[in-house]
Formats: C-alpha cells, structure tokens, sequence
C-alpha cells in the first residue's frame, strides 16, 4: 500500500515537472514571436551535429580506454570541465582562441562544442562498455583481435548506447549557452539567440521561444527514453 | 609445452606460488572456490602480471608477452556471447585467422550449427572453442567453462574437449568433471598447488556419466535402476 502511495506520487511528480516549466510561460502577458528563429536554429543544428560527428570518436575510444583498459583514471582528467561554470570554461578558451583569430567564428562554436559534449560522452560510454562482460573482451584479446576490432565487437554489443550516447552529446551541443556567451556571440546559436532578444524584447519576446525549446527538448528526451529501452547487453 | 617456474602472483590479501611446474596434455585444476585457480589461468593468459617468475609456453617465454601475442586460446568462466550471428561470426573468423571454416566445423562435429540462429549454452561454448581453435593455438585455457551448464550440455562439452588434441589447462572444482578430462589432476589449495597426479579414472568417470546419466536412462530403460511408475 505505502509503496503504490509513493509510486503515485512519483508518476504526479514526473507530470507536475514539465507542467511547471511549460505552462506558466503562456501566462505572461504581450507574449509574441520575435523574427528569424530559423537561422541560429539551423545554425545549432548544423555546429551541434558536426562536433558530435567529430567527438564521439574520440569520446569512444578513450571511453574504451578508460573502462577495459585500466586507464579508469583519465577519466577526472577528461570530465572535470562538467563541473564548472560553463562562462568559466568559455575564459579558459578565450585567451586561446583570440591568439587564433576563432572569436566568434564557427570554429569557436564547433570546438567549444567538442569541449562540453567530450565528457558527457565519455561518462555515458565507460558506464555502457563497462556493462559489457568482461569475458568477451578476455575471450578476444587472446585471439589476437587489434584493439580497434575489439571495440568493434564491443559496439557490435551495445547498439542502442551507442545511439544514447552520440544523441546525448549532440543534445548537449545543442543545449549549450555559456561558452558561446563568452567566445562566440556569432554566428548566432540558439542560446545566444534567445539571450539577446530577451535583452532587446524582454520575457514577452523570448518566452514563445523557451516553450517551443523546452517542447523539442521533451520530444528529445522521449525519444532517449524509447533508444535506450531497446538498449540489451549481452 | 607449459612450464611455470617459479611464479608469485600477488592480489589483495592473497598470492598464487608456482615452484615449478610443468603441464602438458590435458592437464586439470582442481580446487574449492577461492584457491586461486582461475588466478594463475589468468596469469598464464596475460591478463595479470606475475610478481615473479617465468611463464614459458611452447618453449618460448612468454611471461612479458600481452595475451594477444601468446597464442594461446583462452575461455572465460562467463558465457560468451558473440554479438554476431553464429555463420558471421565464423565467417568473421576465419577471414582473420584465414582458414576454412568448414574443416573447423567438421573435426568438432559442428557443421550443423550453421544453420541454426539460436545456439544453446553448450553448443555455444562449443562454437567458442572452434573459433578458439581457428587460430590453431599452441594452448587452451578453460576457466571452468561448463558452470552454468545442465547436465546434458556439460557431458557433450567435456566428450568434445577429449577429441582435441592440443593441450589444455582445465579449471575445475568439479571432481567428477576433472576425472573426465584430465591426463593429469594438480590440486590446489589456498594458492598453491597442494599435490598432482595422473588420471587413472578415465574410463571409470565415462561409465559413472552412462550410469547417472538420468535423463537417457529414465528415457530409455524399462526397469533398471528404476522402476516404472
């Protein structure tokens, strides 16, 4: 009885959630949609889906390392940026990316994308090859298997966290706001987008927007959620 | 072929110690849970580095040499699954070892798994070895691969190491298991290899099999050992 009580409230708390965050928006008056969300929309897009093409490879392999390798300690060296202040991370790039001419260019946004996205890879991928059983790397390792045909194998078994994974990471790129604040105003990504004309229109002009974001975003975590209930580990 | 001179193994609070031992033919590891067997099969596979010692395996020492290198077919005590289906997964293989996957299939009496998409455990673990054997290694090692067989499955699994002939370190807690396969039983206990001796109960182990073997006697039998109900 007490359990089916508490489950109750979870499924309440679970609904009560979104509702909070959603439905409050269409309360605040003069509300209207400011022009051209297409372009950093298309822009966030494009950026969020070339950086996830070039960090989940790296994020793979050093995931592998990290879990079958006894390299588990690389792991705080490659996530400890997760535990900063995202403007933080974006003055450590700054000094490196004004000596490279990136300020707000597409390099600055892609590679600031890289360095967010990095580790949530890396975290969600060592935690999905460590649900791999160890026997089946012990079993061919001895066969002479090359690493890379070993994580071949590996990705073989784990399908849906694989797809997890990169769409966690490309959802992360495409969420992030705090870097761009700092190194890349231009060209213009949702965040940045939805900054400024918060700061031209007010709430009025920029909440239509944070809804419509917050409903992508359910839509997205919805479509995690159905991945990952496929994912099986043999 | 298997010679470990004298070799330590050092894991928390406990440590394996070869002297000197050497292991041809079939050899078995008998010994209770937590005697370090699966330990120093671990260690001769290259999965653990040894504190101290050699490992020589066909006359080669091996003892620095990453398992990948040693030639040597090892089978975990977990069941394997390939994430492959049974003919990719030989096909896969056998492209990389370069042999024919059919002579394989043949000499272990397995051609007809091609055809089947679900294997049971044991013709599973079976499967396993024949990919082992692809690489024509110059060792098995098995960490008591029939744990989580039923009795049918490990009969058939143990019948089909007999017919190999390459040599193999088995590990076992099983004595009846043991009895089965080996040419020769080293007992170990608490890290050590406590004594060894030649397997005289062979045959005598084959025929217990035939007389326990409940499944084909209650199938077949009229009224001996048992009675009809």
């Amino acid at each position: 009885m007490k359990t089916s009580v508490l489950k109750t409230a979870v499924v309440i708390a679970a609904f009560s959630y979104p509702l909070i965050l959603l439905t409050p928006g269409f309360l605040y008056p003069g509300l209207y949609l400011a022009p051209d969300p297409i372009t950093p929309l298309v822009n966030t897009v494009v950026f969020s889906s070339i950086a996830t093409v070039m960090a989940f490879p790296a994020a793979l392999i050093l995931a592998f390392y990290a879990s079958k390798r006894g390299l588990a300690w690389i792991t705080p060296l490659l996530t400890f940026s997760t535990a900063i202040p995202h403007t933080a991370l974006g003055l450590l790039l700054l000094p490196l990316f004004t000596r490279l001419g990136f300020i707000d260019t597409a390099p600055a946004i892609i590679i600031s994308m890289i360095v967010v996205s990095l580790p949530i890879g890396i975290g969600v991928l060592t935690s999905t090859f460590s649900s791999v059983q160890r026997s089946l790397d012990d079993f061919l390792q001895p066969l002479g298997l090359s690493d890379p045909q070993i994580i071949w194998m590996h990705l073989r078994a784990i399908p849906s966290g694989i797809v997890v994974s990169s769409l966690l990471m490309w959802l992360r790129n495409f969420s992030e706001l705090g870097v761009f604040l700092i190194v890349a105003n231009r060209p213009q990504t949702v965040g940045i987008y939805l900054f400024s004309i918060f700061n031209q229109g007010g709430a009025a002009a920029s909440i239509l927007y944070a809804i419509l974001f917050g409903l992508i975003g359910l839509a997205f975590s919805f479509l995690l959620y159905l991945v990952s209930r496929g994912t099986r580990v043999d | 072929m298997l010679k470990l001179m004298d070799l330590e193994v050092r894991r928390r609070n406990f440590t394996v110690s070869v002297d000197r031992l050497e292991l041809d033919g079939s050899s078995v590891l008998l010994g209770r849970n937590g005697s370090g067997k699966s330990t120093l099969l671990r260690c001769i596979a290259g999965f653990i580095k040894p504190s101290k010692g050699k490992i020589i395996i066909d006359g080669v020492d091996v003892t620095d040499t990453p398992p990948a290198l040693r030639v040597i077919g090892y089978m975990p005590q977990e069941q394997v699954k390939l994430p492959l289906k049974t003919s990719k997964a030989l096909e896969y293989f056998a492209k990389k070892f370069n042999v024919d996957p059919s002579t394989i299939l043949k000499e272990s009496g397995l051609d007809y798994i091609l055809e089947k998409e679900a294997l049971s455990v044991g013709e599973n673990q079976i499967m396993n070895v024949a990919i082992i054997l692809m690489r024509r290694p110059k060792l098995l090692l098995l960490d008591e691969p029939t744990s989580n067989f039923d009795f049918i499955n490990k009969i058939a699994f143990c019948r089909f190491l007999k017919k190999l002939s390459i040599p193999m370190v088995y590990v076992t807690h099983d004595p009846l298991e043991a009895s089965l396969i080996a040419d020769r039983i080293y007992l170990m206990e608490n890290g050590l290899v406590k004594k060894s001796c030649t397997n005289l109960l062979k045959e005598k182990a084959e025929k217990m099999l035939e007389e326990f073997n409940l499944y084909r006697l209650l199938d077949s039998v009229a009224d001996f050992p048992f009675q009809r109900v």
